[in-house]
């Protein structure tokens, strides 16, 4: 059962920003209820009040956002960012992310808001937005801000949501055409798991099959989803060699801050974070390779 | 102006019938189907969506009732294992299950059902790749799936023939 | 040849399971019902101070509060009596019932939980079962020997120590003497949860005139009115137990659980009804576990394999209290040898108490943790000797009519079948003709592995069959369904010995007032004992029908032939009445035959309880392959075969379908499912997210068989087969690891971690190695 609470039906934003400020702490926030009522069932969180953000046309839909963005309403589930024809051209590495996420009852409840503000380390949103160079459109009383993915993450269930900000949309730049993405996730079972260490890596070439840029993400390895970006120099403008990307896994290695948990000791998840983004390198070039020959 | 309140009355079409029903905010969907209205179907397992025991359709999507409160049922449509019989005629899932071998002790089975529905709906032709991760959700200790599996592929081909 | 008895017919209960209209335990909804709700220690070992309930009492809505003091002397558990209802002075393990409250509702219930104030004085505790057995360990039962117990446990005064089993034959010192080779291991397993998916639950009422009613989950509602009998003394006039269909049992839906609970609570309600549900953190909890182990296992052998002596030595974790444990020490440390014939053996099993969860019954009854020790250490055996894990184990198992190792001759033994089907269907032969490495770069490899299980006996169960004039039949027995297909496989007993159609066959629901007693649906007894005593039943109808038909023919019983369903003078079938004809045609007034069959082993009568040597023994074998990531230890079983031996597949799909169930519950086991207690006794995953149980994209591809190794007293040859279905299918996969990447693990579960670091000492031992 789960303890006493007051619901709030905002219809709009701007009541929902009033209504979350007025509030003060005691309120939280409610999308799709798949980390919200686990916290108030098994971890004692008891808000006094629930602000339920499911009638605010505002946080909805996927639509196309000008200059080859899509723009994703917070509120939009995790089923639909997973199967939107939109998201699947312009980035489909967060289409492929999220489809790693529970399973098909959860993604059809849990939103991409929901899943990016619960700022779980783990988060898999996160690590795709991350190579994504995904922006954050944050509503309040005092008007709109825009905040780079890199920056929203501070600390493990933390974000960069001052009190009375409600997340409203998420903005993905579609990939460049010479990008690679790749995402892995790893955890004992292949469904239904939070990450022991998860990757995502975008590598970005030129005609002549260097490597221009590289973007590398990880998650449940630090207390927050983080970029790996030693590592990504490491790869910016060379060729790809075996050698290359051992240096870059080790690199990357040094880069996390891994825990001891219930799920996996600190030293493991570090060892596994370099194989996961060596293996992810490798396939992008792969990815790379094969779309160069079939477009020969 | 920003509805509050602890309790409301909500409209909403189960099993094809209409209900109109007041509910406490912190009841869930599950709650009310087994507690108030009488539909037993729907198992309790986890209460934390890892189980699938309380898997209906919401609006046609498989969803843990356990993680919906009922006024978010609010408008909308729910179907339960109760719901998928037609006039006393087992849906080809349900008959598909029993053939096949596909149920055991049974407690995960309405979920099971539930979520091969709404599978089937959006894939009529799923591989058994596509039905497993379809189940995913949905844990079974008795079975090992692999009934369940087949099952699921059968009624598959059942409706595609009917089509 | 029989028509309904081996054909593998739909199961009689899904059609009410696919509508969603099977009642479970939580599906129970009487008038007036209360809600119950339990407060539970937060301690593993601690005394209890004092408890104030005023609070709770005082909160409107709330119907009663109990606590341990109002349960004077009332203590449960069926081998010791050791476990109050709820807390008496002390509690023991984190989770362990301290209050309970009973209110109109599930809110109210809760927030009354809020207002108990209890005070506790920690007392030291101890979390580890070897630990627990030394000599200056904290004492979790300082009263132990005052506890009533049975008579196979020897328990050890001023211990932890709840019973000590031994078995010997012949001399194991000289049979390491005759030995070429000796080998000592030790292997560890741990605390796993049944994880059936519904929780533990069930709704208890006290009538005016004291009379308890218990409508439960329970796989063994006779059992359970005794223990409450046992416990409860005078406190209720009668108790009459229910059990609903079962959510899944694999052996922790027995004893006293939420029944504990609810009773205490209803006693005070009087004559209201008290529902209690677990959720599932109490499941982890409260419930049951498996009992983890440390097995130390010392083999000799020769040199061209055949084994000469094996010696084990166990230890059982407990828990905080014994519950079943000291019979799963009893009863499993007498199968650690193995299916094997071995002439000296010494089998030692200490049971002991921890603050820990309480172990009891889990599918396999102990074997399943001997089978990982005694399956791994076989390999590593061939491996020395340089044999092939198939032809060492064929040229050591059990036959039929061979003494096994606790000096008992056998009957009905597949096992050699069961190794010889697995490997086929693994493919064993021509593994080697396989690479090594996969395309994806991952390891492969093979393993093996067989097991053996006892059935608790004697037992006894007892059957009615009314035969209705409409040509109804009731089966009446408190056999419970707990999704094993008991009352598919029971019907199509009885309908293969009256001849009639299964689809005339209704059941009683298993009703202590009604249905005659039944030990327990445990211990893969079910088939035999209650197929047994149905067919004397069946048999008792068919006589009176018979009688009957004497009566209407006027002839003597002798000149009347039964056969077909039908009755008549024999060598004028034209003339024989259906059983249906024949009752209407004598009873036109109405009518009812009433046929009964009690089954107890012959041999066992005027015997000890547990006392005599198993009735059948159950044989499998289980084969893996599997492929291994060497980079991140990731262990992925792609094939498992399972062959198992259940004497006579009544109903072939039912055994299948057991078959794939362990194959994948097995994988859990082996590789995903670990109960984590922190050194303060607390549980770190009680949840379905952090306790990982296989999901449908976990199972690997089953290759299931059964093997037929007829049982000359089981009904149509049958036995059992529901608790050897996981046992030898996690030391197969362990040997295949082995085989794949060459590191041996003795710790379950093989988790990707372990394996990862097992690799990287290998490396580290071999890069030593060319260095020096």
């Amino acid at each position: 059962m789960l303890p006493d609470f007051e619901l709030i039906q905002p219809e709009n934003l701007k009541e929902a920003t009033e209504i979350l400020l007025e509030l003060g702490g005691q309120g939280a926030l409610l999308a799709g209820g798949t980390d919200v009522f686990i916290s108030m069932r098994e971890k004692g969180f008891r808000p006094e009040y629930l602000v339920d953000l499911g009638r605010i046309d505002a946080l909805k839909g996927i639509e196309p956002s000008g200059d080859r963005r899509v723009s994703i309403g917070a509120t939009t589930t995790l089923h639909e960012v997973e199967t939107s024809r939109l998201v699947k051209e312009a980035c489909p590495v967060l289409a492929e992310t999220v489809g790693q996420i529970g399973s098909v009852q959860v993604r059809n409840r849990g939103t991409i808001g929901g899943n990016l503000a619960n700022a779980s380390p783990a988060g898999d949103t996160a690590r795709a937005l991350l190579i994504l160079d995904a922006e954050l459109e944050i509503e309040s009383v005092s008007g709109r801000r825009t905040v780079p993915i890199e920056s929203f993450f501070v600390g493990p269930g933390q974000t960069a949501l001052r009190q009375g900000e409600i997340l409203r949309r998420i903005i993905v730049p579609a990939l460049n055409p010479m990008t690679r993405t790749v995402s892995l996730k790893y955890g004992p079972r292949r469904a239904m798991d939070c990450a022991v260490v998860s990757v995502a890596v975008a590598l970005t070439f030129d005609p002549s099959g260097t490597c221009r840029s590289a973007k590398i993400s990880l998650g449940a390895v630090s207390p927050i989803p983080m970029r790996a970006q030693q590592a990504e120099r490491l790869l910016a403008g060379g060729d790809i060699t075996p050698q290359k990307l051992k240096a870059v896994a080790e690199a990357a290695g040094t880069e996390v801050q891994p825990i001891d948990d219930v799920r996996a000791s600190a030293g493991y998840r570090r060892h596994v974070a370099q194989v996961l983004v060596k293996r992810a390198l490798e396939k992008a070039v792969d990815l790379h390779r094969s779309k160069i020959i079939r477009e020969a | 102006m920003a509805a509050r309140f602890r309790k409301k009355t909500i409209d909403f079409r189960l099993n094809g019938v209409s209900y109109t029903r007041e509910v406490k905010t912190r009841q869930t969907l599950l709650e009310v189907l087994r507690d108030e209205l009488g539909l037993m179907g729907t198992k309790v397992g986890c209460e934390s969506g890892d189980c699938g025991s309380c898997t209906v359709l919401l609006n046609g999507k498989p969803v843990n009732s356990c993680l919906v409160l009922a006024v978010q049922a609010d408008g909308c449509e729910v179907i339960t294992v109760e719901g998928l019989e037609k006039n006393g005629k087992l849906d080809s899932l349900q008959q598909t299950f029993i053939e096949e071998g596909a149920v055991q002790c049974g407690f995960c089975t309405p979920g099971m059902l539930m979520s091969a529905k709404g599978l089937l709906d959006e894939n009529p032709a799923p591989t058994e790749a596509d039905v497993r991760r379809g189940i995913a959700g949905n844990l079974c200790r008795c079975t090992g799936y692999v009934r369940i599996v087949k099952a699921i592929q059968k009624a598959a081909e059942t409706e595609r023939g009917h089509r | 040849m029989e028509k309904i008895v081996g054909k593998p017919i739909t199961r009689v209960d899904v059609v009410d399971k696919v509508r969603g209209a099977a009642v479970y335990g939580a599906d129970v909804k009487l008038p007036e019902m209360l809600h119950g709700a339990v407060l539970r220690s937060p301690h593993a070992h601690a005394r209890i101070v004092s408890v104030d309930v005023s609070g709770a009492e005082a909160l409107p809505g709330v119907r009663a509060v109990v606590i341990g003091e109002n349960l004077p002397g009332v203590l449960t558990g069926e081998a010791i009596r050791d476990m109050p209802f709820i807390a008496r002075g002390r509690v023991r393990f984190v989770g362990e019932p301290v209050a309970a409250v009973a209110a109109e509702d599930e809110a109210t219930a809760l927030q009354a939980l809020d207002k108990i104030k209890v005070v506790y004085e920690p007392l030291p505790s101890v979390v580890n079962a070897v630990k627990a057995m030394t000599a200056d360990a904290p004492l979790i039962h300082p009263e132990m020997m005052t506890y009533a117990r049975i008579g196979i446990l020897n328990p050890v005064s001023d211990s932890n120590i709840v019973t000590v089993n031994e078995y010997r034959q012949g001399n194991i010192e000289q049979g390491f003497q005759e030995s070429d080779y000796v080998f000592e291991n030790e292997f560890q397993t741990q605390m796993v949860q049944h994880g059936a998916i519904e929780p533990h639950c069930a709704v208890a009422q006290m009538d005016a005139a004291r009379k308890l009613t218990v409508w439960t989950p329970n796989d063994s509602p006779h059992r359970l009115r005794k223990d409450l009998l046992d416990s409860l003394g005078a406190a209720c006039s009668h108790i009459r137990v229910i059990s609903t269909f079962v959510g899944g049992g694999f052996g922790g839906k027995g004893g006293v659980k939420a029944e504990a609970i609810a009773i205490a609570l209803a006693l005070k309600t009087c004559p209201r009804p008290v529902k209690v549900v677990y959720n599932r953190a109490e499941v982890f909890l409260a419930s049951l576990v498996k009992h983890a182990t440390v097995i130390k296992i010392k083999t000799g052998v020769k040199r061209d394999g055949v084994l000469v002596a094996r010696q084990v030595e166990i230890v059982w974790d407990t828990g905080a209290y014994a519950e079943k444990g000291p019979v799963v020490c009893s009863q499993a440390t007498a199968a650690a040898a193995g299916p094997y014939r071995i002439p000296h053996i010494h089998l030692k099993g200490s049971c002991v108490y921890t603050n820990r969860m309480v172990a009891g019954a889990y599918r396999g009854y102990g074997t399943p943790q001997l089978a990982w020790a005694h399956e791994s250490q076989m390999d590593i055996i061939s491996r020395k000797l340089g044999l092939d894990p198939l032809e060492i184990r064929l040229k050591n198992v059990l036959r039929e009519g061979d003494v096994n190792p606790i000096g008992n001759p056998v009957h009905s033994v597949g096992v050699a079948d069961c190794l010889l089907q697995a490997a086929r269907d693994v493919g064993w032969k021509e593994r080697k003709e396989l690479s090594r490495v996969t395309p994806e770069g991952r390891y492969r490899g093979f393993g093996m592995g067989c097991s053996t299980k006892n059935t608790k006996t004697p037992s006894g169960s007892g059957a009615v069959i009314y035969f209705h004039q409409d040509g109804r039949i009731m089966i009446a027995t408190a056999s419970v369904e707990v999704g094993q297909g008991a009352r598919t496989v029971l019907a199509q007993i009885v309908a293969e010995a009256l001849e009639v159609p299964v689809e005339s066959i209704s059941y009683s629901a298993p009703d202590t007032d009604f249905t005659p007693f039944d030990a327990s649906t445990t211990s893969s007894r079910t088939t035999f004992h209650m197929g047994n005593a149905l067919k004397m039943a069946a048999e008792d109808v068919k006589e009176q029908f018979v009688q009957l038909a004497a009566e209407i023919f006027n002839c003597t019983p002798q000149e009347i032939e039964a056969a077909g369903g039908r009755v008549g003078p024999a060598g004028r079938p034209g003339e024989a009445l259906t059983y249906v004809e024949a009752l209407r045609r004598q009873f036109a007034a109405g009518a009812c035959v009433i046929g009964r069959g009690f089954y107890y082993p012959p041999e066992a009568r005027g015997k000890a309880f547990h006392g005599s040597p198993s009735l059948f023994w159950m044989y499998g074998a289980h084969a893996a392959e599997v492929e291994v990531d060497t980079e991140t230890g990731r262990v992925e079983v792609t094939r498992l075969a399972a062959a198992i031996d259940v004497g006579r597949a009544i109903n072939p799909t039912n055994c299948l379908q057991q078959i794939e169930s362990g194959v994948v519950h097995a994988v859990g086991t082996t590789l995903l499912e670990d109960m984590v207690v922190d050194e303060n006794g607390r549980l770190l995953n009680p949840n379905l997210h952090d306790y990982k149980m296989p999901t449908a994209m976990d199972a690997p591809e089953i290759l299931p068989s059964f093997v037929e190794a007829y049982h000359r007293e089981g009904p149509y040859g049958a036995k059992g087969m529901g608790e050897v279905v996981t046992n030898s299918a996690m030391a197969a996969i362990g040997n295949a690891v082995e085989d794949a990447v060459g590191v041996r693990l003795t710790e379950l579960p093989l988790t990707a971690e372990k394996v990862c670091a097992a690799l990287k000492e290998k490396k580290r031992q071999n890069d030593a190695k060319k260095r020096i």
